[in-house]
């Protein structure tokens, strides 16, 4: 069982995203709405995934993963955006996502959730 | 995507509200302040998120649009376009689209609404093509769409002038039928009938009304005049006909009645358009060639709707079923070759009778059979033909739908409902239901709430963040069950005195030893000490219950930027919306009773107060007009003031009305400050202004704002300054349902006097009552006040007729101010009101009922009825008052109370 990391400014999406995460076994150990709160979460926190979306207030996920990567070069960081702005995709890339998704693609994420093993 | 629980549903329909909540204000920031990245940023951020869900939810037309709108925002942050005037307006639609197809979504999980005019505007806004296509956004903009001038936020205000309009003419019609119709209280029907249309801009509602009116006048001045009032009749109904044509609305009902029985008349018509719905799919859908099942359906669904309509006494429907029988004997003996045009021709007339069954049975498929389109169009018109308005009731539904047709939200989802196959197999418990819901749900539309636009619902679920949502009810009866504690709390107050004094009585007769009283003292210490935690508790449980009634003014004040954008939009004026106190705190039901008189208010402001840019840039004021609501509590109640610094009350104007009306008499007018002049646009004659003018058109209907803020015990005042503005102040009692009172004995009978009217309270013999004309006066400090004795006008109570000592409580209600006789005073506390049954509210004089603490019953005064009852004798006081101080200053300053 991995311990996750939810950021993303729509109580919907945390929600759903929350409820796949759980089906798989997995624990929701937090979860924040936007890039600042979702930091501070994760030097409290250490989870072993962070599942991220781009588009939020203030600081958003690109930041938000810099800055996590930068206290812990280590950090799995997943994208859900509906972004597919190339250029915004290779930005997280280069921060070392394991990847990026749709948010309506609930199956691809179940599938990495199920094979997501602990850290 | 079926497979979402309830609960997802929710979680999504709440998330995009919550977004909605976020960003139509955002977007009102962003029409002013285009180039401000933050709120471009915020904007786009909203439509993101409610792009994200509802792709999640596989709402593919929801996210379409909030695609599109998210584009246009990403445009702009770009810095490759700029948002005009058209991309705002485009994007309010989809705003109220977006909120007709949640309340879609909520009711069918599914969208059922089309976006692709909107999708197509949004488009039209993108490049350089704006000029041109500015005229087709308007062309394309579906029937029903509401247009910024109809929005939700008209719906109540049309409401509430259906609602007069139609008891006006039920009125009207009932002073025909009873044989006692005058002249005079004709032309006072039909004057405020045409005052109603005119006040929606009906306008040709109002000249046709105006010239029934113009009509009356000759027609009594001649001869026949009950062959002329038929005739008025008869010209109203197609006065309203003709509205209904020109809005291409279909009159809801075929009632087969002439209105005797019309209630009931309608219900059966809906039990056998059910009926129909149930069996009658066959009829609807002629197969292209014969076909041995379907025509033997044909028989037995024939058959059973015949003794249907047999029983329901339709007999044009029994014919055309005979018809039917007759097409299908043939075909079944085989004389006649198959023609499916026969059937459709059969449908056909069917559907004329039954305007309803278009819509029930209409197919997809059907509407690409050729010519069906055209007849359906002249279908409908003719539907409304056969049957005309006949009856009170058709009036009714007429009238409803030319208010609806500001309402196309139900309107339109009615249809697009209705236009579904059928779901013969699935119409259990589901689709029956709902679908009636839907049919009477369009026709009372005021009674059945949940498909009252969107707005409204939206506005209670306002504000949620971490809130539970409660049904209003189960507040209601917490708050019932806390006012039985208070009660109780009072009672065994009450046993702690009498324990008391039976305690000191054994002690001081030493019945007993004193340290065999010990105990007994002990447990009294206690017990009084309990009492006394008990009431503070009770107390808090009352003060909390209360406050879960109480929303921000916020969720009411919310509404108006939206709404004074597009009157500025539509009026072409220019105005600065500031709102504050929006979380002062107000009970629900007060909120709710005061969103119509408050947007009366503001839309008056607005379309007569300020003026347009050009006029006030020669006046030397700034051409953007300012508008300011503010809320704030003082004591038990909250002020809630609108002001303008637009042209200000036409006094001159209110003057003239007010004498050539003679309302008020020259020498009175003369003797009145300035305060009590403008007043005078809340009394009828004057604020109802027919049709020669109004006050700068101020006046329409402002007693009608009067009277909704007197209902719910408040008051309202306006001063006003000639081309400095106008204010409107309202004070409004913090809730209806807990107020502070004054109990007073009249006979047996306990009654409470609410303290907010109360000025003073004083001790009367009844030396000090003098009789002028039959009316009784007291003089207080050189005053001159009416007696209302209360014991004289509630007979049965007991009271004696001429008590040699009695109390005075002088109470103050707007203009009014008067003496209320009582035999005693009790004391001042808190009540919380129980309404009465409705045939105990027949009789007006009391507001409600409540318990006091020694069980009894009180009866709360509704003073404004009292005062009515002797409005006439406080009147002639004035008058009085006013013959004798000739020549004195009279101007007190006004009192609000």
């Amino acid at each position: 069982m991995a311990t996750v990391l939810i950021i993303d400014d729509s109580s919907f999406m945390r929600k759903r995203i929350g409820n796949i995460v759980r089906q798989a076994g997995h624990d929701v150990i937090g979860t924040a709405r936007d890039g600042a709160e979702g930091f501070d979460l994760y030097k409290k926190l250490r989870p072993d995934l962070v599942i991220m979306d781009v588009t939020m207030r203030g600081v958003d996920g690109i930041q938000a993963a810099g800055m996590i990567r930068e206290v812990d070069p280590e950090a799995r960081i997943l994208f859900m955006s509906l972004i597919t702005d190339p250029e915004v995709i290779s930005m997280a890339n280069e921060l070392g996502a394991i990847d990026f998704l749709g948010k309506d693609d609930s199956e691809r994420l179940s599938h990495i959730m199920d094979g997501l093993g602990k850290r | 995507m079926k497979d979402f629980d309830q609960e997802m549903w929710q979680d999504f329909i709440v998330e995009v509200e919550e977004n909605l909540q976020e960003f139509e204000p955002n977007l009102l920031l962003l029409e002013q302040q285009p180039d401000d990245s933050s709120i471009l940023n915020d904007c786009f951020r909203n439509m993101h998120s409610i792009k994200g869900a509802a792709n999640y939810m596989g709402l593919s037309r929801i996210a379409a649009l909030a695609h599109a709108i998210e584009n246009l925002f990403d445009e702009a942050r770009q810095g490759s376009r700029r948002l005009d005037q058209q991309a705002f307006d485009a994007i309010f639609r989809c705003v109220d689209r977006f909120k007709e197809l949640l309340e879609d979504v909520a009711q069918n999980h599914e969208e059922t609404l089309d976006v692709e005019d909107l999708l197509e505007q949004l488009k039209n806004t993108v490049g350089g093509e704006t000029a041109l296509a500015a005229g087709a956004v308007f062309e394309q903009r579906p029937e029903g769409d509401p247009g910024p001038e109809e929005s939700d936020e008209d719906l109540e205000l049309l409401n509430i002038f259906a609602q007069e309009m139609r008891s006006l003419y039920g009125q009207l019609v009932k002073v025909i039928e009873d044989q006692d119709a005058d002249q005079g209280t004709l032309d006072i029907l039909l004057q405020d009938m045409e005052r109603v249309a005119n006040y929606i801009g009906k306008e040709k509602l109002r000249s046709a009304i105006s010239d029934i009116r113009q009509g009356l006048w000759e027609s009594f001045q001649g001869d026949g005049s009950d062959e002329f009032i038929r005739a008025m009749r008869s010209k109203l109904r197609d006065a309203l006909s003709k509205e209904i044509e020109l809005d291409d609305v279909v009159p809801d009902d075929y009632l087969g009645g002439t209105g005797v029985e019309a209630e009931e008349d309608k219900e059966l018509y809906h039990i056998f358009l059910d009926f129909f719905k149930e069996v009658g799919a066959p009829l609807a859908n002629p197969p292209a060639d014969m076909d041995e099942k379907w025509i033997s359906e044909c028989e037995e669904a024939v058959d059973k709707l015949k003794t249907s309509a047999n029983y329901m006494d339709y007999m044009d429907v029994v014919h055309l079923l005979e018809e039917w029988e007759e097409c299908i004997t043939e075909q079944l003996s085989g004389e006649s070759h198959f023609d499916r045009e026969v059937f459709i021709g059969l449908w056909e007339r069917l559907c004329d009778r039954l305007p309803h069954l278009k819509e029930m049975f209409e197919t997809p498929e059907m509407e690409h059979v050729d010519g069906l389109q055209d007849i359906d169009a002249s279908g409908q018109k003719e539907a409304d033909s056969p049957f005309g308005i006949e009856s009170l009731d058709d009036f009714d539904a007429a009238i409803d739908t030319i208010f609806e047709d500001g309402e196309p939200v139900a309107e339109q989802r009615h249809q697009d409902k209705a236009s579904q196959p059928a779901p013969i197999e699935g119409m259990g418990q589901d689709g029956l239901p709902l679908d009636k819901e839907n049919d009477f749900g369009k026709e009372f539309g005021k009674e059945l709430s949940p498909l009252k636009g969107f707005a409204g619902a939206s506005d209670t679920r306002g504000n949620q963040g971490q809130l539970v949502r409660v049904n209003l009810e189960k507040v209601e009866n917490l708050l019932e069950d806390v006012a039985e504690l208070v009660v109780l709390r009072s009672s065994m107050a009450q046993s702690t005195i009498l324990l008391k004094g039976l305690y000191s009585r054994w002690r001081d007769k030493r019945r007993m030893p004193v340290q065999e009283l010990r105990p007994l003292k002990n447990v009294l210490l206690d017990f009084t000490e309990s009492v006394a935690a008990l009431e503070r508790v009770v107390h808090q449980l009352q003060d909390g219950v209360m406050r879960m009634r109480m929303l921000p003014v916020s969720s009411l004040f919310n509404r108006y930027p939206r709404m004074v954008r597009d009157l500025c939009q539509k009026l072409g004026k220019e105005v600065e919306l500031k709102l504050t106190g929006m979380d002062t705190a107000l009970d629900k039901q007060v909120m709710e009773q005061l969103a119509d008189p408050l947007q009366h208010i503001i839309r008056n402001a607005i379309d007569h107060g300020i003026e347009p840019p050009d006029q006030r840039n020669t006046k030397g004021k700034p051409s953007k007009g300012q508008l300011s609501i503010s809320a704030s509590q003082e004591g038990n109640f909250v002020i809630i003031s609108v002001s303008d610094d637009g042209r200000g009350l036409d006094r001159d104007l209110i003057v003239k009305k007010a004498i050539s009306s003679g309302v008020i008499s020259p020498d009175a007018l003369r003797q009145m400050n300035e305060e009590q002049i403008w007043n005078l646009v809340f009394i009828p004659g004057i604020s109802t202004a027919g049709s020669v003018s109004d006050i700068s058109g101020r006046g329409v209907g402002l007693d009608v704002v009067k009277k909704n803020i007197e209902k719910i015990g408040g008051t309202v005042v306006v001063q006003s300054r000639k081309d400095k503005g106008t204010r409107f102040m309202l004070r409004i009692p913090l809730t209806l349902a807990i107020i502070k009172g004054l109990t007073v004995k009249v006979g047996r009978q306990s009654m409470v006097v609410p303290i907010s009217a109360v000025y003073e309270t004083f001790r009367l013999t009844s030396r000090d009552v003098s009789s002028v004309e039959g009316y009784e006066m007291i003089s207080k400090r050189q005053e001159t006040l009416p007696l209302i004795r209360l014991g004289r006008i509630f007979r049965g109570t007991g009271a004696p007729a001429e008590p040699e000592k009695f109390f005075a409580v002088r109470v103050r209600l707007g203009e009014l101010d008067a003496c209320l006789g009582v035999d005693a005073l009790i004391g001042q506390q808190e009540v919380v009101i129980k309404p009465l049954s409705d045939y105990l509210m027949d009789q007006p004089g009391f507001a409600g009922a409540t318990i006091l603490g020694d069980g009894s019953i009180a009866l709360i005064l509704d003073l404004p009825a009292v005062l009515e009852k002797s409005k006439g004798f406080i009147r002639k006081r004035q008058q009085l008052l006013e013959q004798a101080a000739l020549g004195l200053d009279l101007s007190e300053p006004p009192v609000f109370h």
